[in-house]
């Protein structure tokens, strides 16, 4: 929690280990291996070439071990006799093998050769590799799934048997959906029984918000196609109810009085999430204010970050308090079209055609050019990776997350493949069934700013001359006048959110807020969704703290507790290299302020550590 | 403004026709009839730049076209 990197809505730093609360080590060991099997299946290999029957896999091979399966009653010696013959050390699977011929050899060099001849063998019904099986985690039956590489690569198999999204609202801030046949539209038949709330066109001022393009189309199909309908193919939280909301013209162009409008509209209208699979270049007060209306109404924002491939994001991904939805390919590298940057939070499957179509994201949509013809068709796109983002908010606000704060911690924690926050990777790649694990577990504390503090302690006092040290080595950290005040500017009263977490109930947001190290309170000033402020990241407030305590001396150690706390914030912000701090126009800015202010700090508390005789 | 550049469609969400300008730069073409929307077309593009508008393809800040002649 409360990490000093370069989080732009005041979210934590991703986690590098998620405390299991709620899934037994079997139940993550199947997740390992269905998201290996997802993550291997995309890179080049079929991804399944067989259609399993939900509730069994194909079994893994268990190297060196045979199964060897002879006729039944088959008597022991026959069975020592074909083992000697070719080998191997065979016996009986279990008390019923000398019945049903089962039995088990190991420690074979070349199975499949071993394995040929033992099958020309007249006493042997058959011989085959020892598999191993596990449950295998829900899958719907929609024909094309098996072609929908992104769902796996994001952990939907998992994440299902957990959340389907039921019951919450998703605005599609889109191009429209064809969620009604009327005049020349129609609703695609792989939105049959998907669920509407009545949504609004805001490009032509009608209430039959119809697509007239297709991307929206496509779009709302990633979060909510209609699943295991035995037809096309699957959604992401497909028990949820999608809310039409037309913003973008025939050609996909909107203006920002539509977007604002929409964004407005659909809140005040009961919608959770909103997906926002559009942007521009331009930046706009008006959607910028839309936004913290949708998030002062417990709604989450996602936003696309841009098809332009360069190291901006686009609006309105950029404004604070919007979720940054960059595209990986199906490798889980991120595409050559994505832009990246200071505001990107999150990486989501929006497919890479160079090598295919099949690289690409597959849904229901329009035919282009045809708004009354149906097609499944591979889109690519940060448009693309977006809703993944928006699909998987749904379900954690069905698995019981109330707040935008929490869906976002549970998305940037629950992320996976990243060491934190960068501008390349944001926090990571979307991981819905890692989100869903972290939606459950208390945030992370950081202690490395304290261990930051710690060290330019110790370096401050072998500076000092003896005569001038507080107490003896570190003594000067067992005063709790200084320690407490130090604990506090790192890494926060922590403890005050566990307490009201336990007695309580869910916390509230000052509660959030004051757990959070000194310098990440801008939070409770300036509102959540900023980049880190460059006042509370500076020397500032140890500054001005040190006024009263050059007059009022027992006050000192307290003083100095916090400048070094903040020095030590600092010193880690700059060494994670990863700070976002608003009114910085550029990026490089950051580095040199926060190693400067952190050297300020620090110098303070030498100052207001010096032990003087008292005059 | 006038632009000199090279017509290329984007396949990036439900595709996006955009110029590609002499000094690297890439426009998304708005109100361009089908004449100019040719694969690799050389063009020299008059219009006027929409800052503020947003589009789904993202590929670069839009151009309105006026008035095109080839390159």
């Amino acid at each position: 929690m409360g990490r000093p990197t370069g989080r732009k809505k005041g979210c934590p730093a991703k986690r590098a280990s998620f405390p299991e609360k709620h899934v037994s080590i079997g139940r993550l060991a199947v997740l390992v291996v269905c998201f290996t099997a997802g993550t291997l299946g995309c890179r080049g290999a079929p991804a399944h070439t067989k259609r399993t029957r939900a509730g069994e896999a194909d079994g893994a091979r268990v190297p060196g071990r045979i199964v060897v399966d002879f006729r039944d009653g088959t008597p022991a010696e026959v069975v020592a006799a074909r083992a000697a013959e070719w080998g191997i050390a065979l016996r009986f699977n279990s008390l019923v093998g000398p019945d049903d011929g089962v039995t088990l050899g190991e420690g074979v060099a070349d199975v499949d050769a071993l394995l040929a001849s033992i099958r020309g063998s007249p006493d042997v019904e058959a011989a085959e590799p020892l598999l191993t099986y596990q449950a295998q985690a829900w899958t719907p039956n929609d024909p094309d799934y098996s072609k929908q590489w992104n769902l796996r690569l994001i952990g939907m198999p998992d994440a299902w048997e957990v959340s389907r999204g039921k019951g919450v609202v998703v605005a599609v801030l889109d191009t429209g959906v064809a969620f009604e046949t009327r005049g020349p539209f129609v609703r695609v038949p792989d939105l049959k029984n998907v669920r509407f709330a009545p949504g609004y066109d805001f490009v032509h001022d009608t209430e039959h918000p119809n697509d007239d393009n297709g991307h929206g189309t496509h779009v709302a199909g990633t979060i909510a196609q209609a699943t295991n309908n035995g037809e096309g193919v699957a959604g992401i939280a497909f028990e949820a109810t999608l809310m039409p909301v037309k913003v973008l013209d025939a050609s996909g162009t909107g203006t920002s009085a539509d977007i604002a409008d929409g964004i407005r509209w659909s809140v005040d209208h009961g919608a959770r999430v909103l997906n926002l699979s559009l942007g521009g270049f331009g930046y706009s007060r008006v959607i910028e204010n839309a936004v913290a209306y949708a998030r002062s109404k417990g709604a989450v924002v996602v936003a696309a970050a841009g098809n332009h491939g360069a190291g901006t994001v686009a609006y309105p991904a950029a404004y604070g308090g919007v979720v940054g939805v960059g595209a990986v390919g199906p490798d889980g590298t991120r595409a050559p079209y994505s832009a990246w940057g200071d505001q990107l939070d999150l990486l989501a499957p929006g497919g890479d055609k160079r090598r295919g179509e099949e690289g690409g994201i597959l849904q229901a949509t329009l035919a282009r050019g045809s708004p009354g013809t149906p097609v499944y068709a591979s889109y690519q796109g940060t448009s693309m990776a977006t809703p993944h983002v928006a699909g998987v908010a749904a379900l954690l606000f069905a698995a019981g997350a109330r707040t935008p704060e929490q869906v976002e911690r549970a998305l940037y924690e629950g992320a996976s493949g990243s060491g934190g926050w960068s501008r390349e990777r944001g926090h990571g790649l979307l991981d819905a069934a890692g989100a869903l694990r972290a939606l459950g577990a208390a945030p992370r504390i950081d202690w490395q700013p304290l261990a930051a503090s710690a060290a330019i302690l110790i370096l401050l006092l072998l500076s000092l001359n003896p005569r001038y040290r507080p107490g003896g080595a570190l003594n000067v950290l067992l005063d709790p006048k200084l320690l407490l005040p130090l604990l506090l500017s790192s890494v926060g009263f922590f403890v005050v959110r566990i307490i009201w977490q336990k007695w309580v109930g869910t916390p509230t947001a000052v509660v959030e807020g004051l757990s959070l190290p000194l310098p990440d309170w801008e939070r409770i000033v300036f509102g959540r969704g900023r980049l880190a402020h460059p006042l509370f990241y500076s020397a500032l407030i140890p500054l001005l703290l040190a006024l009263p305590a050059m007059a009022w001396r027992s006050f000192r150690p307290v003083a100095a507790g916090i400048a070094l706390g903040f020095a030590g914030f600092l010193a880690y912000a700059a060494w994670t290299r990863a700070p976002g701090l608003s009114w910085l126009p550029f990026h490089f800015l950051a580095l040199p302020w926060l190693a400067g202010n952190a050297l300020v700090a620090a110098l303070l508390a030498r100052a207001l550590l010096i032990r003087r005789e008292k005059s | 403004m006038k632009v000199t550049g090279r017509v290329v469609f984007r396949d990036l969400g439900a595709g996006a026709w955009t110029l590609e300008s002499e000094d690297g730069r890439t426009y998304q073409l708005l109100g361009a009839g089908g004449d100019l929307l040719r694969e690799g077309a050389r063009v020299v593009v008059e219009g006027e730049l929409d800052a503020g508008a947003a589009t789904a393809a993202m590929v670069g800040p839009v151009l309105r076209v006026r008035r095109w002649q080839p390159a």
